[in-house]
Formats: C-alpha cells, sequence, structure tokens
C-alpha cells in the first residue's frame, strides 16, 4: 500500500513534502487549467489531500487519545484537517492578491473583458479543486460543520478569497466601467453587454454562502451592484425625460419611452438577476411615468375620441407600470363614461331617425309592415347597442390587453347605456321588451331578413347562433330581467303554438345561453314548454293508435298539444264557442282520451291558438281549382264562420239565396258564439280576400246589419291561400297585458320578500325592512314606492302590524 | 468503458456506469473530460479494486439513494441484502481494505455496508471480546477507564 510507502518518506510529519507537490498542481489549475490536465495528475492531487488527513502522524498523537468532549472525532484527522484547510486559505488569498495586481493596468472595456475572463477561469478552477479536496470537504469540514463551526466548503472559500481579496479591491473601477459601457448602450451603440451580464453574476454567486438564506446570499449584489447600477440608470433617464419633454409633444414622448422601456426590460432580463428586476423597473417607471404621471394622463380622453388605437395601447401599457390607483384607476372612469356616452348617443340617434319624416320613411315602413314599427325598433336597438359595445370591446382587447378593470369599467357603462336611453325611459324596462322582440325575430319563420346573412360559407345555424350569442351580450347588460323573460315566454308560446320556430334548434340553443347567464329557476318554464311539445305528439300518434283500437273513425289529419297551465303565458278566452258538430265530435273524442289518461286534468281549449286548414271548392271555378278545390289556411274562428257557409250547415242559415249561400251578420253572431267584434274582424278577412260579397254598397266594407253571400265567382291564381297569418297579433295591447303580468308578479315577489324577512326578524324598522327587501330582490330593482304599497297590503291582511310604540317599525304577525 | 488502474498497476476496464458510482471517478470525468487513458488509484490495491468493482457492477442499476438530508432516517445494520451480505464475507484484512478504499473512492453504499458489517461484528460483544476480535492492545489508564465508564452508566443495563 502505497500509504505504507508516504508515511515511511515522511520527515517530522511528512505533511510539507504533500502541501509542496499539492500547491503546484493548484498553481497550474488556477493559471494553466486551459492546457488541460490529465487523469494520472488529477489523482496524485486528490490523493495527496486523502493522504495529508489520513497518513499523516502528529507528534501529539497518542499523549491524549482520549478527550472528554470530543468523544467521536479522530484526532490526526482534526489536527491535519485544519492545518491542511489553512495552508488552502493563505495559498488562495496570496493567489487573488496575484489577480488584483495583474487587474491594475486594465481600464474601461478592458478591465470588463480582463475580469470576464478571470471569472470564467476561476470558476472552472474552484470547482476543480472542490472535488480534489474532496475527502477534507467530506470529513473535517463537514464534520466543523456539523459541530456548528463556522467552517465553509472549499468552493465557498475560494469565492469568498475572490470577493475579498480581489473583488472589492477592484469593485469601483468595475462598476466604473458598466456604467460608462451602458451608457453607451443607450446612446445606441453596440457593445457586447456579456460583460455586464458576468460582472453581474459574480456579484450574485460571491453573496453565497453555505448558510443563510437567499436574501442574505444577495447581500453583495444587492449592495454593491444594483443599488449603484439602479442610481446610475435613474440618473441617465431623468436627463432624458426631461430633454424629451422639452422638444417634442407628449405623444412623442409616449412612443419614445415605450421604446426604451422594451429595450431596457430586454437588456435587464439579459443581466440582472431575476430577484432585482422589479426594482430596477420600478426606478425605471418612477423616473420616466411616475413624475410625468398627470401630462400622460391627460392625453387619455383625446386619443380616445380620435380612437387612436395604437396610442391607446402604449398609454396603457406605460401607465399600466404604476401603481395601479394612481395610474389606470383615473383612466378607467374617463373609459367607463366615454363608452355611456357613445351608447346614449348611439340610442339617441336612431331614435331621431325613426321620429324624422324622412324621405325612407315609406321603405322603413314596407319593411316594418303593420305593427312592424316595434320589430323595427327593436332591431335597429338592439344593433347600435352592439356596435358600441363591439367597438369598445376591441378596443378593451387590442389597446387594453383585456385588463380586468376596464373589462369591469365598459360592463358598468354598458348596463348604464343599455336601460337608459332616448328609448328606454327610466324605470320602464323597454329594453327588456325590445330585446325579447329582437329575439322573437332572430327565432321565427318569415323574419329572414333580420337574420344577416353571415359570412360566405357559413351555415345558416352558424350565422343564428352567432346572432343569438349577441342578443346574450345584451341580456347580460339587461336590467329587469324578469320583463325579458315575460316577453320571451310570451313570444316562444307563439312560436312553438303556431309551429313558427325558425329551429328547433336555434330555440334550445338560446334557452341554453339563458340558463348559462341566469341559472335554471329562470329558464325552467321554457324547458316545460318544450317538454310539453314533445309530450303532445307522442300523446297525437297515441291518441290515432287508441282511435283505430276503439274503432273509431278520423275524419281528418289531427294535430294536439296539451300545454300546462303554469308554464305557458297563454289563457282561454271568455267567449263560449258554439264548436262546430264536425269539430266538436273529434274534440270530446280526444278529451274522453286524454281524461281514461289523466283523470284529474281538466282540458281547456285554447281557440284562438288553433289553426286549421280546409279545401273549399266554390261552384264557378275553373281550371284546376274546378277540380281539387282551393286550400285554405284559416284560425279556429275562421273555421266555425266558414263552415256555416257549407251546404252541409242546411236549410234556415240563408242556403237557399239563389246568389249562392248567404247569412246576416246577426245569424253568424247567433251561430257562432264569437261577439261582434270578433264576427266583424273576420268577415272584414274574408271579405278583402273576395271569398264573401258584403251586401253593402261597397262590398268590402263589412256592416253589422247587413248579409253577407259566399262568392261563387272566386277566383285565385294560388290554390294555397294562407288566411290564418294576415291578422297581427295587436302588439300595443299584449304590450300593456305582458306588463301588468310582470308588475303582478313583482309585487308577489315583494310580498314573498318582505314576509319571508319579517318571519325571521319578527321586528325591523322601516327603513330596515326596504334596505333589506331591495338586497333580497335580485331579477328587478324593487321600487320603494311598491314596497311601501305591499306593506301596507299586508298590515290590511295582518300579516303585520305597527309597532305601538315606534310608528316607524313593524311587527311580525304570526 | 473506463478503464481504472490499481496501485499494483492492474488495468480494469468498466462499463461507465460501474465507474460512475465513485463520486471520486464521477467528479473527475467531469472536471477534466473522458478520454481513453487509465485512472491511476494510487491508494487501491489490485484485489482491493477487483473486489470494489464487482460490487459496483451488482449495484450500477440501483435507483439512487433516498436523499436524508437532515439525517432523519435512523440508520439500520439489520438490512442488509443477502447478496451484499454474501459479499462482504471475507477475510478480516480485506474487509479493512474495502472500507478504505469505499471511502477514498467515495462509494457511500459500499462504505455503509462496510461499516454495518463491523457494526454487526462488535454487537452483543464486551470490550475484552472486541480486542481480542481486532487484535487491540488495551492502552488505557485507570483513570481514563473509570472516567468511560462513568460517562456510560446510562447505557448499562437496559
Amino acid at each position: 500500500m502505497s500509504h505504507n510507502a508516504a508515511l515511511d518518506a515522511a520527515a517530522g510529519d511528512g505533511g510539507e513534502e504533500i502541501w509542496a507537490r499539492l500547491s503546484v498542481g493548484l498553481l497550474y489549475i488556477l493559471e494553466k487549467l486551459d492546457q488541460g490536465l490529465d487523469a494520472a495528475k488529477y489523482m496524485e492531487l486528490y490523493s495527496c489531500v486523502y493522504n495529508y488527513c489520513t497518513t499523516l502522524r502528529s507528534p501529539i498523537s497518542g499523549s491524549s487519545y482520549y478527550a472528554a468532549a470530543d468523544t467521536t472525532s479522530n484526532v490526526h484527522g482534526v489536527i491535519f484537517g485544519r492545518r491542511l484547510y489553512l495552508l488552502l486559505n493563505a495559498f488562495v488569498v496570496e493567489n487573488m492578491e496575484k489577480v488584483a495586481e495583474r487587474s491594475g493596468s486594465f481600464g474601461g472595456d478592458d478591465l470588463l473583458a480582463f475580469y470576464n475572463r478571470e471569472w470564467v477561469r476561476f470558476g472552472d478552477a474552484a470547482r476543480m479543486i472542490h472535488h480534489i479536496f474532496g475527502y477534507l470537504n467530506r470529513h473535517w469540514i463537514q464534520r466543523e460543520q456539523d459541530d456548528g463551526n463556522s467552517v465553509s466548503n472549499v468552493n465557498t472559500l475560494m469565492y469568498h478569497q475572490w470577493r475579498d481579496s480581489f473583488f472589492m479591491q477592484v469593485r469601483g473601477k468595475l462598476l466604473e466601467s458598466v456604467f460608462n459601457l451602458m451608457t453607451r448602450v443607450r446612446d445606441g451603440q453596440v457593445v457586447d453587454l456579456t460583460m455586464v451580464k458576468s460582472v453581474a453574476d459574480s456579484f450574485v454567486s460571491l453573496g453565497s454562502d453555505e448558510v443563510g438564506t437567499t436574501a442574505k446570499k444577495m447581500d453583495v449584489y444587492n449592495t454593491y451592484f444594483l443599488a449603484p447600477f439602479v442610481k446610475a440608470t435613474v440618473k441617465y433617464y431623468a436627463a432624458e425625460s426631461e430633454r424629451l419633454l422639452q422638444d417634442g409633444t407628449i405623444i412623442d414622448y409616449i412612443v419614445r419611452v415605450a421604446e426604451r422601456f422594451k429595450e431596457e426590460d430586454e437588456r435587464a432580463e439579459l443581466y440582472l438577476h431575476e430577484t432585482s428586476l422589479s426594482e430596477f423597473k420600478h426606478a425605471l417607471t418612477m423616473t420616466l411615468i411616475g413624475k410625468q404621471k398627470t401630462s400622460l394622463q391627460a392625453e387619455f380622453k383625446p386619443m380616445l375620441v380620435a380612437h387612436e388605437k395604437g396610442n391607446l395601447r402604449r398609454l396603457y401599457q406605460l401607465l399600466r407600470r404604476l401603481d395601479d390607483k394612481d395610474g389606470l384607476e383615473p383612466l378607467r372612469a374617463i373609459f367607463s363614461d366615454h363608452v355611456r356616452q357613445a351608447g346614449l348617443d348611439a340610442v339617441a340617434q336612431i331614435n331621431a331617425a325613426a321620429a324624422a319624416p324622412a324621405g325612407d320613411d315609406a321603405a322603413a315602413a314596407a319593411a316594418g309592415g303593420s305593427g312592424g314599427g316595434m320589430t323595427n325598433e327593436a332591431r335597429m336597438f338592439v344593433l347600435a347597442l352592439l356596435s358600441v359595445h363591439d367597438k369598445y370591446s376591441e378596443l378593451l382587447r387590442e389597446s387594453f390587453m383585456d385588463d380586468p378593470g376596464f373589462s369591469k369599467a365598459l360592463d358598468h357603462a354598458c348596463s348604464d347605456f343599455v336601460n337608459v336611453n332616448a328609448i328606454c325611459p327610466a324605470n320602464e324596462n323597454k329594453a327588456s321588451m325590445l330585446l325579447a322582440t329582437y329575439c322573437d325575430m332572430l327565432l321565427k319563420k318569415g323574419s329572414a331578413s333580420v337574420r344577416k346573412a353571415g359570412a360566405e360559407g357559413a351555415s345558416e345555424d352558424d350565422n343564428l347562433e352567432e346572432q343569438l350569442s349577441q342578443a346574450i351580450c345584451v341580456f347580460r347588460y339587461i336590467k329587469g330581467t324578469d320583463v325579458f323573460q315575460k316577453f320571451y315566454s310570451r313570444f316562444l308560446a307563439r312560436r312553438l303554438v303556431f309551429e313558427q320556430s325558425v329551429s328547433t334548434h336555434g330555440e334550445e340553443t338560446m334557452i341554453s345561453k339563458l340558463k348559462e347567464v341566469s341559472g335554471v329557476d329562470f329558464t325552467i318554464r321554457l324547458t316545460r314548454m318544450f317538454n310539453d311539445m314533445t309530450v303532445s305528439k307522442d300523446m297525437t300518434e297515441e291518441f290515432k293508435e287508441y282511435a283505430r283500437t276503439n274503432n273509431e273513425q278520423i275524419p281528418y289529419d289531427f294535430d294536439m298539444k296539451v300545454l300546462h297551465t303554469v308554464s305557458w303565458p297563454l289563457s282561454a278566452p271568455d267567449i263560449k264557442l258554439e264548436v262546430p258538430a264536425a269539430l266538436g265530435k273529434m274534440c270530446d273524442m280526444y278529451s274522453r282520451y286524454y281524461e281514461a289518461k289523466h283523470p284529474k286534468h281538466k282540458l281547456n281549449w285554447l281557440w284562438p291558438y288553433c289553426k286549421a286548414e280546409i279545401k273549399i271548392f266554390f261552384p264557378n271555378a275553373t281550371g284546376p281549382a274546378a277540380k281539387s278545390g282551393y286550400m285554405f289556411q284559416v284560425t279556429t274562428y275562421q273555421l266555425v264562420i266558414l263552415l256555416l257557409f257549407n251546404a252541409e250547415s242546411g236549410p234556415g242559415t240563408g242556403y237557399d239565396s239563389a246568389a249562392g249561400p248567404t247569412l246576416t251578420f246577426a245569424q253568424i253572431v247567433a251561430a257562432t258564439g264569437l261577439g261582434d267584434e270578433i264576427v266583424k274582424s273576420e268577415l272584414e278577412v274574408f271579405c278583402k280576400a273576395r271569398m264573401l260579397n258584403s251586401s253593402g254598397a261597397n262590398s268590402s266594407v263589412v256592416d253589422t246589419k247587413g248579409s253577407y253571400t259566399l262568392n261563387a265567382d272566386f277566383k285565385s291564381k294560388r290554390l294555397r291561400i294562407n288566411l290564418a297569418g294576415t291578422k297581427k297579433p295587436e302588439q300595443k295591447r299584449e304590450v300593456k297585458e305582458t306588463m301588468k303580468a310582470v308588475d303582478e308578479d313583482r309585487l308577489f315577489t315583494i310580498q314573498a320578500a318582505i314576509v319571508r324577512i319579517m318571519k325571521s326578524r319578527k321586528h325591523l324598522g322601516h327603513r330596515q325592512l326596504i334596505e333589506e327587501t331591495i338586497n333580497q330582490i335580485k331579477p328587478f330593482q324593487a321600487q320603494v314606492s311598491s314596497i311601501k304599497q305591499t306593506i301596507d297590503q299586508l298590515i290590511d291582511k295582518s300579516y303585520l302590524e305597527r309597532d305601538s310604540n315606534d310608528r316607524n317599525a313593524y311587527n311580525y304577525l304570526a | 468503458m473506463v478503464v481504472l488502474q490499481s496501485s499494483d498497476g492492474k488495468d480494469f476496464t468498466v462499463e461507465r456506469a460501474v465507474a460512475l458510482q465513485s463520486v471520486l471517478i464521477k467528479n473527475l470525468l467531469e472536471d477534466i473530460g473522458e478520454s481513453d487513458e487509465a485512472i491511476p488509484l494510487p491508494n487501491v490495491a489490485g484485489k482491493v479494486l477487483e473486489k470494489i468493482i464487482e460490487y459496483c457492477e451488482h449495484h450500477m442499476d440501483d435507483p439512487p439513494p433516498i436523499q436524508d438530508e437532515f439525517d432523519e432516517i435512523p440508520k439500520r445494520s439489520d438490512d442488509i441484502e443477502p447478496w451484499d451480505e454474501n459479499f462482504i464475507k471475507v477475510d478480516q484484512e480485506l474487509l479493512f481494505e474495502i472500507l478504505l478504499a469505499s471511502n477514498y473512492m467515495d462509494i457511500k453504499p459500499l462504505l455503509e455496508l462496510g461499516c454495518k458489517t463491523v457494526a454487526n461484528m462488535i454487537r452483543n460483544k464486551s470490550a475484552e471480546e472486541i480486542r481480542k476480535m481486532f487484535n487491540i492492545v488495551d492502552d488505557f489508564t485507570e483513570e481514563e477507564r473509570e472516567q468511560i465508564k462513568k460517562e456510560n452508566e446510562w447505557a448499562e443495563d437496559h
């Protein structure tokens, strides 16, 4: 074994000889490592360290092998380990001083280059020497550290000496060179920035301690590099900022500073330590933006008015660097006001256009048709809202990076101008109604002109879906969604009952979108309406099967819809209709079938919501009409009247007139049970269509005293004629009715809320009760007057009483 | 492949993964780069190196040991794998040579195996028996002996 040889060779303790060999190797590693080192030399140096620690015999060993305070360490190791450590330390110090001396002849970029070169070389050498001293690290140093003594490992020792014996001597000159170089970079020269990085990196590494937190590690870097670096940067840019503001406009300043930030951010990433980026950026921000904040913010409004997306984006990105409250918050308020005004202006514009008796008034009226005024208004209104919303959403996206604060400001503005504007007075929820009308137009058959043509290649479904999404976008801003719901369910009911939906898929899409925004409660009735439709379809089939098995004849095609009263906003008319035998037979048959199936349900017939198709053979018809007759699509009321003119209706009905079947107005009213008003309006339809001739001078004017004869000479180019659709529902009355229903519902909601609150509180002051009621009610803003009214009602009904001691408080009466 | 050379000049060619189990070799290869030249191990004799290589070859696919940074996992000496137990059944002189070499070459698992084996050898034995086993001369003075006894009283009779 070689250690025996080493022992034998040692005179005294042999340490000097081993260290002599070791130090020659270390010097080589520090200075000539780039020439390479072979494995044999490496192993020799490693073994020197090993042998120094393990095989030297101490002159004091044996005299006191056992020491009470130290039962674990081996005394050989302790003594020689420390000695070797001290030798190494002295050696490194000496060498670092030599490097410091060599650096003396350099300055400026040359010094940076020198430092850079030495730093890289030292890094390699330190790592290798650390490994060569592996045995010392593992044993003596490890044990000292375990005992809590402050001894650093070899790698750290080397960096400490680099710092203390070299770096601290040249620090000032080094930083001066860095600042000098940075000034040139900022003035536009192309310079090798990696030199800055290696200086910065070395500051970071030099803080490294085995013990201690990251913060402590960064001390050297923060104190000796970052602080002066930031100071120099601030000085440079304070001067530049002053110059720029003197020479150019604020816009120029914004453009220039935006570029500056981009450059500095990129460079900072390149050479600064990640922990210091925010401090550096903050200092830069305060220098270039913080001081100029007010003048910068003043530019926002003009940019917004001119819609300068690019400048707005630059300004946003600059001010974003400031504290949110100082930088962007004032802009958000301006943005919100601006959008609100834009929305109000857009609506005012269409309102003015509608009011003006301009040349294209006729065209507008024609497009809208009778009663089309509102649908047209709805369309213009919704499109105006969308155009403003889309314009500023785009700005939000492109210039404000979807900033949540700006997004909120936009939403705020939108919900303001959507609900109250030139068309929609406050507290009337007209916007809800117009939006529901617009949705009806989108989803109803025969209003294709409203549905816009989408992009080429996009299917009709896609276009519809996109437009529905836009409608939902407006819906999100609507206050008083209960009004929307009422109107929407009315329109939906009509679309479903009259089978006017443009597509089931479209209807379902819309409902699921509404559900997404407002929850299941909001759409549950709408969904139930769909259910009824599906169930009815199945039941019609089942009914036909039922008729077959009971040997009952179904003389004509027959389709029945059973609607649950609670889910549908439809009500049976007051009129007692005299149901014609042909129709009555089928209705009775269906009632028998249905009541057998659901004994507890009662069927009411919603005559106004039924449709029929009948074929009429006019006596003098020619051509195909003579052979196959005319097919008319009619309402129930129309059907009932027309059936009176049928041959089968028999004598006594005026059928025996020479001119053809003739009936007086009174006869028709009596035979149908329909009131004068309905009979009159239906007869108008028939006369206008020239199916009936009036006895009056003008055959198309309906007179309650006249009589009506079937026009035997009826002619039409078309064999299918639709009479059912010619009468539009009376919109004004419908709006009034719906609003009335909404008001009733609202009072009921308020009542329920008050009772709920009082039931749990028992006793509450007037003001608190009103506040809590308003807070509890979600879909609409409860009016104080309505709440007061409801409280009075509840007192009348003895749910509440005024407190006998305090007139401003109420008690709950169980 | 890596060539390792023992103090008595014997070359051992082993797979890289085998050699890398020695942290010393691993650092060396990282520091000076790979080459064909033999790596001399002036403190390890051929018959010891052969034994160490046998160990490293067997364990070359072992997962890296669990880091026990805070020394929390209690050390045990009764968890020696059968292969290792068989491997370390060598005469006392070779056992100590392996211990020294694994320390020198920085092969932690092997060093631990050796230490555990020695620990098992002295378990349940009196100081006298241990002196006999390892051929140690008792050079304590009477005074020192008394002090040891006093300090270790707490460990008696448990």
